[in-house]
């Protein structure tokens, strides 16, 4: 039998696109955080009767990407009967009623000021600055070992007529 | 990862019929085989290595692996799992091992080395269709091929292929459990962990390195979006501890990945956001920084 072949072989390589690195979500996670604290926050304080009535106002100083988050994902929810309304307010002292205040870092300086024009209001005051209890705010973001934690004065609340239930007290990492 | 053409124009290629004394059964079926006879020819070449003096017969073995072959590339258009293809490569192997005077060795070597490319074409495919039921099977392919280069070229590194196939099922594993995070969580460790394969093979590789510390960092950030769902204060606690564990174990890979390539635009915002969302700002502004210098660059 006559031995007989030819081969022609090529070997030859074409890009693909299997491989393909994962995208980055682009998201600011401590915002994500402290909306659903400030959420949690008003569930677990109790306002006094007068506070009972119209929508639940948490109000936003600074901190733009807190107020997107409130805005996208917790305005439809309820405060017990109380419909949740989220306001942005400009670095102002001139703060009309509000059932929670929450003052970012970019408004720290005015924090003292704030603190004095709402003294007598049952607004809890939520601040993202080192030693802002000692200044009068209720409740406190810190960060501890990359943990965004919280800190918080039972007096400073008591002392508006807010009252701060017993499970927001044991995830303190410290009360005053 | 690269699909592999192997073309091999089997119209052209024949067993070659290298010894004087030539089985008549063999004879047979390879007349079977040239006039395209592929299931007769298959019948009657199954026999005689069945048969007492077959077994040990290089050339009837080297007949049957072309008969084989061509039944998986021609009548089974080169199907995924076919038995054909494997009894073709047993065949060879078989044909090598007996081949004492090396007279078939080319021949066995180009037909071993085409079934083995389409293993890998196969594994390929598998990958692409990133299939939750079947992506496994992709595995089961690139050993096969791989297996079989070992076979043939047992002092070359497989070094560079086994990083592009680990990243390729790495970014198929990702994508699957992409589509439904919440029910497909092994797909996640099963990404992650074809990464630690690259990185095993290879420490300083770019892209597993990133798409590690990426995957950990998305996965914390992913996990946080499903706070407004939240009913309790304490499962937010429980949720963004865990999160942040996750965004933790991102930031040394991202790190690497920008010490092995520090004008890659992906790391610098990679580390940028990795750093911003583990509180350490000042750090975070300088990549920030270095970014909008990059992209000013460019």
């Amino acid at each position: 039998m006559r031995k007989r072949f030819l081969i022609i072989a090529a070997l030859c390589a074409i890009s693909a696109s299997f491989q393909q690195v994962p995208k980055l979500n682009e998201t600011d996670t401590s915002a994500l955080i402290k909306a659903s604290y400030l959420y949690h926050f008003s569930k677990l304080v109790d306002w006094p009767a007068q506070a009972k009535t119209g929508n639940f106002i948490i109000s936003v100083m600074g901190s733009t990407s807190v107020y997107q988050e409130l805005v996208k994902k917790y305005n439809a929810k309820q405060i017990g009967s109380q419909q949740i309304e989220v306001r942005k307010l400009t670095k102002t002292l001139n703060i009309s009623n509000c059932h929670v205040l929450y003052v970012g870092k970019e408004c720290e300086d005015i924090l003292p000021d704030i603190i004095k024009a709402l003294k007598n209001e049952p607004t809890l005051i939520v601040s993202d600055a080192s030693g802002a209890l000692k200044k009068g705010a209720d409740i406190n973001f810190i960060v501890e070992d990359t943990k965004l934690l919280f800190e918080l004065s039972v007096k400073n609340a008591t002392d508006k007529d807010l009252f701060i239930g017993s499970t927001l007290k044991s995830l303190a990492t410290r009360i005053q | 990862m690269r699909t592999l053409i192997y073309v091999l124009f089997v119209s052209l290629l024949l067993p070659s019929l290298a010894m004087a004394q030539i089985d008549d059964r063999t004879q047979e079926a390879y007349g079977l085989y040239k006039l395209g006879m592929l299931k007769d020819a298959a019948e009657k070449i199954d026999e005689v290595v069945e048969s007492k003096n077959g077994k040990t017969d290089a050339q009837a073995w080297h007949v049957r692996g072309f008969i084989y072959k061509d039944i998986y590339a021609k009548l089974e258009n080169s199907a995924i799992n076919s038995k054909s293809q494997e009894e073709a490569v047993r065949s060879f192997k078989t044909s090598m091992e007996l081949d004492e005077e090396r007279k078939l060795i080319e021949m066995n070597q180009l037909a071993l080395k085409f079934l083995g490319v389409s293993y890998f074409n196969h594994a390929s495919e598998i990958i692409d269709r990133h299939n939750v039921y079947t992506i496994d099977r992709a595995n089961d392919n690139y050993l096969k091929y791989k297996s079989l280069m070992t076979f043939l070229y047992p002092d070359s590194s497989l070094k560079s292929k086994d990083v592009e196939f680990h990243l390729a099922m790495s970014t198929a594993y990702r994508k699957i459990y992409d589509e439904e995070p919440q029910n497909r969580a092994e797909f996640f460790e099963k990404s992650n962990n074809s990464l630690l394969m690259v990185l095993d093979l290879d420490p300083n590789n770019w892209a597993a390195n990133y798409s590690y510390s990426v995957s950990f960092y998305n996965k914390g950030a992913r996990n946080l979006q499903q706070l407004p769902n939240t009913e309790s204060i304490i499962d937010v606690y429980a949720i963004s501890s865990e999160s942040m564990r996750s965004i933790e174990i991102a930031l040394p890979f991202m790190l690497k990945a920008y010490e092995i390539d520090p004008d890659k635009i992906e790391s610098i915002k990679g580390l940028k956001w990795i750093l911003f969302n583990l509180h350490q700002e000042e750090e975070s502004k300088k990549m920030s920084d270095l970014e909008r210098l990059k992209e000013s660059q460019r």
